[in-house]
């Protein structure tokens, strides 16, 4: 019976060590990677926080009548950059600790948890690439 | 003894149907992200070569227009090159996990693992140059002129 349970898992997929090997390459990669974006971020922010009010009114001031209208947009798209940017570090941050960690505590729950963030990290990703392929077709008809 | 190797050969953790299905959706959408990326690559460079030049016609111009084709391009290249990985693990990860193909899911993986990988480089590159560039500011900053 235990034999019989054996080749069927062996039949099955695996994590074998060179999986593992190279998931946990990845997960180092990756939290370097978030690391990194996650202090890049906060400069912007503290910028954005500090120098944000004239560079708003720089730009609002290229469109007399609209101020508020311009001045409301660029605040607007600057949180929903931070937001968007801090959601998806924060996945690839997520993915690298639970992954590495379920690896190595050999716990079935962690290595998931790591690849559901991995997957919502894609999936937002992906996201933004089709948004960001439309954009780019509208700027070539206007070209 | 065979077996002993075997299970030494394992991580306790098994890909069951939960990571089956989750590399799955993970493979699906990092194909279109590379495939957005590659489209985007592809309309930037018709747009460089395109595209209307600002300063009219004549030297300026035409070196003008060499030098954004030519930055366009590097940015191409070193982009398709990046995202040739994520590609490749996202069909190979999904071919593995359809035809329970070991090896498949293994390259997959290593795919995922280069393309991190270089990123990371170019970020340490960009970081590298970004300090370099700080401190010839400070240090050009600091001599009395």
């Amino acid at each position: 019976m235990e034999s019989g349970n054996q080749s069927s898992v062996l039949s099955d997929l695996l994590v074998t060590h060179t999986i593992g090997n190279h998931l946990h390459d990845s997960t180092k990669w990756c939290r370097f990677l978030s690391i990194v974006g996650i202090v890049f971020l906060s400069i912007f922010v503290i910028a954005a926080i500090i120098g944000g009010p004239s560079i708003v009114r720089l730009v609002a001031d290229l469109f007399p009548g609209l101020e508020d209208a311009i001045g409301n947009l660029i605040i607007i798209i600057m949180i929903l950059l931070i937001a968007v940017s801090g959601v998806l570090l924060f996945l690839l941050f997520r993915f690298s600790i639970l992954t590495r960690r379920g690896l190595e505590l050999r716990n079935q729950a962690l290595f998931n948890d790591g690849l559901k963030a991995l997957k919502f990290y894609f999936i937002i990703y992906g996201v933004i690439g089709i948004l960001g392929v439309l954009v780019n077709i509208a700027g070539l008809f206007s070209l | 003894m065979e077996n002993q190797i075997q299970q030494e050969d394992l991580f306790d953790v098994e890909i069951d149907a939960t990571a089956k299905s989750l590399i799955s959706d993970i493979a699906t959408w990092a194909k279109i992200v590379a495939v957005s990326a590659f489209v985007g690559y592809a309309i930037s460079l018709v747009a460089a070569v395109l595209g209307k030049n600002e300063l009219g016609s004549g030297f300026a111009a035409t070196t003008s227009k060499a030098t954004e084709i030519t930055g366009t391009l590097i940015n191409v290249i070193i982009g398709a090159i990046i995202n040739i990985f994520l590609f490749r693990f996202a069909v190979e990860a999904k071919r593995g996990i359809d035809h329970i193909d070991q090896e498949r899911l293994e390259s997959g993986f290593n795919n995922l693992r280069i393309y991190y990988k270089i990123l990371g480089v170019f970020i340490i590159i960009i970081l590298a140059i970004f300090v370099f560039v700080l401190l010839a500011v400070v240090m050009g900053g600091g001599i009395p002129g």
